[in-house]
């Protein structure tokens, strides 16, 4: 059985999850940064349009399903698609709430916890061992496991 | 010479795994960019007497539907190919108007950018927003949007809009399939089906839309993680039902009902009071079940601030699920009913005293009436577009209740999906939602609805002529027809021009504050933030319209009476507006014909207090001046 976008089987394997875990983590990187940068400067256009739906979209939701639900494997699209325009409509709809708009330093702190979390989610996953790898360590004479 | 014939035997490899939908996707694409390329932004894009561009339109999807016919008769489902034809359905019904169209298409899409607006230059909400002030979640994140991406209005996306959600719906619908007991060819064809039955257009720039990608989002972590084991009595039921569908009925439809799913049964698994099979397979590992229900409840949360009825509908459609022990733990469901109801309380008296919600309870057959009802005369196209409604949802509905039987038949799971496909009716019996209450039934309903199509028509692979393997294809090809009709059947009325727009941003931009009144109910507006500062009358041909024959000079006091009880031309200046669309509106709907408008407009220009402030392209805005 082939995998899709939509549709992916049991047999996909653990090292593949990585892959593309690793691959999106870049992706949500990079569009935050870019995003981060060309609010700074203050430029405006197309290419800024598209950042902010991608952003909106897709990472918050990418930085939190990576670290609680990582192994949930199918919803690396469906399941932060909905988690990042959850956290979004929430967060602004508070600071209207609360009197305090600021929707550019809202950005801001939400751009920066999601690359905290991303690194995390990162991190987290590169040490983690896959099953079956030969681990080599120093072992003293008389440890114990 | 050894690469050479490596090379050519690469070549006819991989000629070889082409199939015919290879070259009938492209060919459609291509056919759908000319048709849709010379659709004149004309108000009638797709009238009943197609032109040549329409026809080129219209053999575009011809070709895509057959197309995905095909595929769908094949032994080994193609995924990728399944993909890229659903994604091409989804551009050509909902990214047609988009293209065809210069301004967003709906009038109802202004006020909410007005909105957004609003929040984006005022830092806040208003009593002009009316009810929208209680459920700003949309408003709230695309003034966020607006703000980080630099937009200074959500008119620059808002014709996108319908793509852009039937994009997310697609998605987190196709999640929610891998939790659900359906074979690969059973839910691509309820995904083409979801797709191309949604004739509602609740996917508009609007908080409906959005709500939905959220209520979806929230069936999709329910189903997928906080699934339990169905009651004993609800399977022992079932397994009753099929053994008399056996015996009643194999004789008569026994090749039809024939098992032509590959996910396990009844008959496999006769005393299981849940039933694995493909989805089992597919999610073998789940989150912790407290980051689902803690997930669930936020997204719940945000859905409850977002949009006014859907909390309710979603609550009541797992509700049922946790009666029979489908969704764990019970308790869930009532948090999310205290999380809606909690909500609503401080506000229950305004929104009681303006929309009368206690008023419609418990009178389910007039809570059941469509819009259209209300309408004392439709035209030639409103009346075509409301029968392809009923017809396209009757069908839609007929095929889940034949979906159920064939279900059952064949010993597999019903009871769930047949639920969630008809237990929206339940929200007929407390509320009309101003006549709309059986759409939001329709769409709440839909994505249940075609899952059980699916098994009503999906069909065991083979030759696409044979008369089974035919009918998901017919059936699809008939939607799609019906879908095209219904919903762009209204645009002569529906399609706000370039030429309404900008009447209406000129009495914002240009005049000072005051009340405005417009022909009938369609017209763009209000569309910037400040725009909320012209109090709107209610239309002169509108509910309070006291005139015996329909618009004549004689209706002038009338409209100079209504104006100046709101301070129209004694504090500040007052306002009538007319556009195209307002005329056209008027005419399909029985208020008023374009003759009378022209008369009325001729008298209009000549009378005592009133003078021409704008007029361009067929829109004229008249202004009652302050004095005496």
């Amino acid at each position: 059985m082939e995998e899709t976008f939509f549709f992916r089987p049991a047999t996909t394997v653990q090292h593949n999850d990585n892959r593309a875990a690793r691959a999106i983590d870049m992706a949500c990187a990079v569009v935050t940064g870019a995003l981060l940068t060309l609010t700074a400067m203050g430029w405006v256009g197309f290419a800024r349009i598209l950042l902010t739906f991608a952003f909106a979209v897709y990472v918050p939701g990418w930085a939190v399903v990576a670290n609680c639900a990582p192994m949930v494997r199918g919803s690396r699209l469906a399941l932060p698609v909905l988690v990042s325009v959850t956290l979004v409509t929430a967060a602004a709809t508070v600071t209207i709430w609360l009197h305090v708009w600021h929707p550019v330093q809202l950005f801001d702190i939400e751009a920066s916890a999601s690359i905290a979390l991303i690194g995390i989610a990162a991190v987290r996953r590169e040490s983690r061992r896959p099953p079956g790898e030969l681990v080599l360590r120093n072992v003293a004479p008389g440890d114990t496991e | 010479m050894s690469m050479a014939r490596r090379s050519t035997h690469g070549v006819s490899r991989a000629v070889g795994r082409l199939v015919i939908s290879d070259a009938l996707l492209p060919i459609s694409v291509v056919l759908w960019i000319i048709g849709v390329r010379q659709i004149h932004p004309s108000p009638v894009p797709l009238s009943i007497l197609p032109s040549g561009s329409v026809f080129v339109f219209l053999a575009g999807l011809g070709v895509l539907v057959l197309s995905t016919g095909l595929l769908l008769t094949r032994s080994n489902i193609s995924n990728h190919r399944m993909t890229l034809h659903l994604g091409a359905l989804i551009v050509m019904l909902y990214g047609s108007a988009p293209i065809v169209f210069l301004e967003p298409r709906f009038a109802w899409t202004y006020k909410h950018t007005a909105y957004t607006n609003y929040i984006a230059v005022y830092h806040g909400l208003t009593q002009s927003m009316a009810i929208y002030r209680i459920w700003p979640g949309l408003f709230a994140l695309a003034a966020w949007i607006d703000k980080v991406g630099g937009i200074s209005t959500p008119l620059v996306y808002a014709s996108w809009a319908e793509l852009f959600f039937e994009i997310l719906y697609a998605l987190l619908f196709a999640w929610i399939l891998r939790a659900l007991l359906l074979d690969e060819r059973e839910r691509w064809l309820a995904l083409f089906l979801f797709a191309s039955a949604n004739w509602i257009a609740q996917d508009y720039f609007s908080p409906q839309g959005f709500g939905y990608v959220l209520s979806l989002g929230v069936f999709g972590i329910a189903l997928h993680w906080l699934k339990g084991e169905q009651r004993p009595w609800i399977t022992k039921l079932e397994l009753g039902v099929c053994r008399l569908l056996e015996r009643e009925h194999t004789r008569l439809f026994g090749r039809w009902m024939s098992p032509t799913t590959t996910t396990s049964s009844r008959r496999q698994h006769p005393h299981a009071t849940n039933d694995y099979g493909d989805r089992a397979a597919e999610s073998p590992a789940a989150p912790s079940r407290w980051f689902a229900i803690v997930t669930l409840l936020t997204t719940y949360g945000v859905l409850t601030f977002v949009h006014e009825l859907s909390p309710y509908v979603v609550a009541v459609q797992l509700g049922v699920l946790a009666v029979i022990g489908l969704i764990r733990p019970w308790w869930l469901v009532v948090a999310m009913l205290a999380i809606a109801v909690g909500y609503l309380a401080p506000n229950f008296n305004y929104v009681n005293d303006t929309y009368g919600l206690t008023a419609s309870i418990g009178n389910f057959f007039g809570n059941l009436r469509p819009p259209s009802s209300t309408v004392a005369q439709l035209g030639s196209a409103a009346l075509l577009t409301a029968k392809a409604s009923r017809v396209l949802s009757v069908s839609m509905w007929g095929l889940a209740a034949v979906g159920t039987v064939r279900r059952l038949h064949q010993g597999r799971i019903a009871v769930d999906l047949a639920l969630l496909a008809f237990s929206p009716l339940a929200l007929l019996v407390f509320l009309a939602y101003g006549h709309e209450g059986l759409l939001r039934v329709y769409l709440f309903s839909l994505p249940w609805s075609a899952c059980l199509a699916a098994s009503a028509l999906s069909a065991a692979p083979g030759a696409f002529w044979h008369p089974r393997a035919i009918l998901p294809t017919a059936a699809l090809a008939v939607i799609v027809v019906l879908f095209l009709v219904t919903f762009f059947g209204d645009d002569s009325s529906n399609v706000m021009t370039p030429a309404d727009v900008q009447a209406f941003a000129f009495v914002y931009s240009q005049a000072p504050p005051g009340p405005l009144m417009t022909l009938t109910a369609n017209f763009p507006a209000p569309i910037g933030a400040d725009s909320l500062k012209f109090p709107s009358v209610e239309p002169l041909l509108g509910s309070d319209y006291p005139g015996i024959a329909r618009l004549g000079s004689a209706d002038i006091p009338f409209l100079t009476t209504e104006i100046v009880s709101n301070g129209g031309g004694v504090t500040a200046p007052g306002y009538f507006v007319v556009s195209p669309s307002m005329v056209a509106y008027a005419e399909e709907f029985g208020l008023a014909t374009a003759a009378q408008c022209r008369t009325f407009l001729t008298a209009m220009d000549r009378a005592p207090g009133w003078r021409i402030l704008y007029s361009r392209g067929g829109a004229t805005i008249y202004e009652l001046a302050v004095g005496p």
